[in-house]
């Protein structure tokens, strides 16, 4: 243990020297075992090494992405006959712009984000609705219908697609885009419910309590006082719910038949069965252009998604 | 509100009694606020009828198609349990059956056995914390379809990259086409699906480390314990409520895979890598066979729901 506690402090020393002159005066006398000083190897080889090492498994494990990078920026026929593993020699974009007009991903992209920024504000606000009287009321049959919506979480999406082609064409938006939107809405209600109430729980009683003495509506209550304290909880939710949506594949495969209501993961799916064996350089591109929106979201708002993330099991 | 009235008006659940400890206070301050009436159903139902008419129905008139040998037109002939009969002596869905058993059986193990250690390794420890973390769950916001094709990529017989790295060190005897053989092709996709899946874990295992107490591991250093002796006897058993969340979300998800089997290989070399999502899919949509990938997908949501059901009764075990 005592070997463990001296590489973490003279880690410490290196990147941050607040902490380590805190950390050494606490543990004066067992850094070390006695008669031996702090030598070269634990100030310098081992924070350097344990460097090294999570650099090299970083880089291991992007490599999937790492590579379709940088077969992605090669002419295709560099990667046919040398393959993707040899050095590249030649570079070149052409293979973005040639994915983007071929395959019209300018279209998938419209498609996407219609439906994320009507789906996401959409379900927030009736979900954060429904979870106001579950968290703050006591009512006949609450825990029931709290339970029976949460079991929405384990019902696999494939059973409902069948019943769902039927009915979204039954009124009328088959095909369309906006047929998704609706059985999106309704798979995201568990979880969204979920997290809604727990911030709505988090509030103190008092402050419900006093205004609705105060002669306050429940809606008054609901926009006025329990949704301005839970804006994290928003935020995180809507990142959670923007990546869910973003990303859907099975139910948008099953209920858009046309392709010029696909969104971006069908576009994917169609690049996949167009170029793959043929034009791979340019499917890598293609893939990349989709995805790319989603690492860039991801490295923004890391801090809201993760938090919300641990927040949401941690009170689960 | 008195207790009286909200006991009379039996808003006051009748299991009070059998959880003394503090709870029974909160509840009468939640009963305090109880308001009467229509109010809480009014809040709940957009929300509650959305979830109904486009979940819980399609779910209802699935289990109804499972029991039919319906092809998607003409008259649904009602055959009783003959789909489900027939599904468990076809060798293709006890194949798909199991292959999702193994993949869900990896999946609740690997990804957080990898995710325990991963987040010990990152335990306060400098710069790199945050920066791991944030690329172990980096694979979790692609779209699946996206990771399919990344790994398609390394797969690829032809122009992917593992064979073509094989080839530039001169170990071309090992290429493989790792999709298209019986042998590799499962094994080929479970990677990918580990690569998706650790950094969940390695979220959550990080932030429950958080909440147990440093008080306890220094107690048990003056005792004597070893660096094993602290993971084993405080680590693992602190961490007991992040464990039931990973493997219970990890046995639901992984149940349901789809997109990456669907992307990678389609359930191919012929059916070897079925899972129940994916055959179910070819049935209903390829096969029109409507009535027999419905019970393929009941199969499938029974034991999905056997997960679920127990979880969920857990985490509202204090509403």
């Amino acid at each position: 243990m005592d070997d463990q506690r001296g590489v973490t402090v003279s880690k410490m020393s290196v990147s941050n020297g607040l902490e380590s002159t805190r950390s050494q005066t606490s543990r004066t006398g067992r850094a070390a075992p006695p008669g031996v000083e702090p030598t070269r190897l634990r100030k310098w080889f081992i924070p350097t090494a344990s460097t090294a090492l999570f650099i090299l498994g970083a880089l291991i494990f992007a490599a999937p992405l790492l590579i379709v990078l940088v077969s992605a920026i090669q002419p295709n026929m560099d990667l046919m006959t040398r393959g993707p593993a040899a050095l590249p020699e030649r570079f070149t974009l052409g293979n973005f712009s040639s994915a983007w007009t071929q395959a019209d991903l300018a279209q998938f992209y419209r498609n996407s984000l219609l439906i994320l920024v009507v789906k996401v504000p959409l379900g927030i606000l009736l979900t954060s609705l429904a979870a106001y009287p579950i968290a703050t009321m006591r009512f006949r049959s609450r825990k029931t219908i709290f339970v029976l919506v949460l079991i929405g979480l384990g019902v696999p999406q494939v059973i409902t697609l069948y019943p769902l082609l039927l009915m979204v064409s039954h009124i009328g938006l088959g095909g369309s885009v906006w047929s998704l939107l609706l059985p999106y809405l309704a798979f995201g209600t568990p979880l969204e419910i979920l997290v809604m109430r727990g911030a709505f729980a988090s509030i103190p009683r008092e402050l419900l309590e006093a205004a609705r003495v105060d002669g306050a509506s429940d809606l008054y209550v609901w926009a006025r006082i329990c949704m301005p304290m839970v804006v994290p909880a928003i935020a995180s939710l809507a990142i959670l719910d923007g990546v869910s949506t973003w990303n859907e594949f099975v139910i948008a495969l099953a209920l858009l038949t046309n392709e010029s209501s696909y969104t971006l993961p069908l576009g994917i799916f169609n690049l996949l069965g167009t170029f793959a064996q043929t034009n791979d350089a340019q499917l890598e591109a293609g893939t990349l252009i989709c995805i790319i929106p989603m690492i860039i979201l991801f490295f923004v708002s890391r801090r809201y998604l993760i938090r919300g993330m641990a927040a949401g099991a941690l009170k689960g | 509100m008195s207790l009286q009235s909200a006991v009379a008006a039996g808003s006051v659940e009748g299991d009070v009694p059998d959880h003394p400890r503090g709870s029974w206070v909160f509840r009468q301050r939640l009963g305090a606020l109880t308001t009467r009436g229509l109010v809480p159903y009014i809040f709940l139902a957009p929300a509650v009828l959305i979830y109904a008419v486009f979940l819980v129905v399609p779910m209802v008139t699935s289990l109804w198609y499972s029991l039919t040998n319906w092809s998607g037109v003409g008259a649904q002939h009602f055959v009783g349990l003959q789909n489900y009969d027939t599904l468990f002596s076809d060798p293709t869905s006890l194949l798909a059956l199991r292959n999702t058993l193994l993949w869900a059986a990896v999946m609740v193990t690997v990804p957080p056995a990898l995710g325990l250690v991963l987040a010990n390794l990152l335990k306060g420890h400098g710069w790199w914390k945050g920066p791991a973390q944030s690329i172990l769950y980096l694979p979790a916001v692609l779209p699946m379809i996206g990771v399919a094709v990344l790994w398609g990529w390394i797969y690829n017989p032809q122009f992917g990259f593992l064979n073509s790295l094989l080839g530039e060190i001169g170990l071309s005897s090992l290429q493989v086409d790792w999709l298209g053989s019986t042998n590799t092709a499962l094994p080929a996709l479970l990677v990918a699906g580990i690569w998706v899946s650790v950094g969940f874990p390695v979220v959550l295992y990080t932030a429950g480390l958080g909440t147990i107490q440093p008080e306890l591991y220094e107690a048990a250093r003056v005792d004597g314990g070893g660096r094993w002796a602290l993971f084993r006897h405080i680590t693992v058993p602190g961490l007991r409520q992040m464990h039931i969340v990973i493997i219970a979300l990890q046995a639901i998800s992984a149940l349901q895979v789809f997109a990456i089997i669907y992307g990678l290989t389609a359930g191919g070399p012929g059916n070897d890598t079925q899972v129940l999502g994916t055959w179910m899919y070819t049935n209903i949509f390829s096969y029109h066979r409507i009535g027999y990938g419905s019970a393929v997908g009941w199969l499938l949501a029974v034991m999905a729901l056997m997960v679920t059901v127990p979880y969920v009764l857990w985490m509202t075990r204090g509403e």
